[in-house]
């Protein structure tokens, strides 16, 4: 039943927006971020049912929890990331919106840096001192 | 050794898991390379996890101060303005306890003074008020004390403001009868001694006491007998 909700808000919007486009650029870009947010806030329960459940696995599973905890942080960057770009992109800014995605882009390789760090460490602790012979 | 192997396998196939999810739930392909790159890294972690525990000892700790430093990292302009409000609070903090020490010193300077006063005058003190203020190095100076007595008696007027030295007890009058030469001239140096004593006796009993209290006040605790008054209840 969601789904048909939101199917029908969609496209209750996007025919406002395409009617209010031609006189009001800047309220169809409202609307378009409000219907955004407004999906967002319809499915944070579902989001935090999907959350628990991976949790649950990974509790199971004896996974750390400080890879699980990334991995959510991951997921929520992209998101975020991707929800403002495509937001500053139907503004028509392209360039703006491909800055978003670079700070996404970035953020999630900056959750990379320990794990790297650690990987490269290891494998200098196994190389022996000096490495000439 | 079956299950430590048992449970290591457990943790790889749950990282595969969870990364092949990641994958799934990810918006678009715009991210799909880092997230993966990252993803990889977990699992690359994970299979290595018992040579790294190994090797490093304590790396999981490790592992999770890198992560809590790379989070960090990106806001270090926030860190300081952070820093700059904890620092803040704290001097608000010192600056109200700092407050609240003074009051505190001042009220227990009051009470001993009280006591003090009480004990060895044996008079009966209505109040004591002490007004100090902090000194250019921070520590507290007293600015003055007023020392209000209950009047035993009707009639003290209030002898405030004035250091008054300790007046020296009355120095008895030595009448010498024995008959001699230059016994007139003894007498009436006797006389004059004594009758400056005996007029200002009573006027300054008063002043007496108060100029005790000053000076007993100001011996013990240290304070100039000009930062000190005295005065009788109702003065």
């Amino acid at each position: 039943m969601d789904i048909l909700q939101i199917v029908g808000i969609g496209l209750l919007t996007a025919i406002l927006i395409l009617v209010i486009r031609e006189q009001k650029p800047m309220f169809a870009f409202l609307l378009a971020t409000f219907f955004g947010i407004a999906v967002f806030l319809a499915l944070i329960g579902k989001i935090g049912g999907v959350v628990s459940m991976i949790e649950e696995l990974a509790d199971r599973s004896g996974i750390q929890s400080v890879y699980l905890k990334t991995m959510l942080k991951i997921i929520g960057i992209a998101y975020i990331a991707e929800f403002g770009a495509q937001i500053v992109r139907d503004a028509g800014l392209d360039s703006i919106a491909s800055k978003i995605e670079f700070a996404g882009k970035m953020l999630i390789l900056v959750m990379a840096v320990p794990i790297i760090s650690i990987i490269i460490e290891t494998v200098l602790g196994l190389l022996p001192a000096g490495g000439g012979a | 050794m079956i299950e430590a192997l048992g449970g290591w396998l457990r943790q790889v196939v749950a990282a595969v898991l969870l990364a092949a999810l990641i994958d799934l739930l990810l918006p678009n392909r715009t991210m799909q390379r880092y997230v993966r790159l990252v993803a990889g890294l977990f699992i690359l972690l994970t299979l290595a996890g018992p040579l790294l525990s190994w090797i490093q000892g304590d790396m999981d700790a490790k592992l999770a101060a890198g992560i809590e430093w790379a989070e960090r990292e990106p806001v270090g302009g926030e860190d300081r303005s952070q820093l700059e409000a904890i620092m803040a609070e704290a001097k608000r903090i010192g600056a109200g306890m700092d407050e609240q020490a003074a009051k505190l010193a001042v009220a227990g300077l009051e009470a001993q003074i009280k006591a003090v006063v009480e004990q060895e005058e044996d008079v009966k003190v209505g109040s004591v008020e002490v007004s100090a203020e902090p000194a250019a190095d921070g520590a507290l100076a007293v600015e003055s004390v007023k020392i209000r007595l209950v009047a035993p008696e009707a009639g003290i007027t209030a002898e405030g403001g004035e250091p008054i030295a300790e007046v020296e007890p009355v120095s008895p009058v030595v009448v010498d009868v024995e008959v001699g030469t230059g016994a007139d001239d003894r007498s009436d140096e006797d006389v004059d001694r004594a009758v400056p004593a005996a007029q200002t006796g009573e006027a300054t009993a008063d002043n007496g006491r108060d100029g005790r209290i000053a000076a007993l006040v100001a011996g013990r605790f240290g304070i100039g007998t000009s930062k000190i008054e005295v005065a009788a209840a109702g003065g």
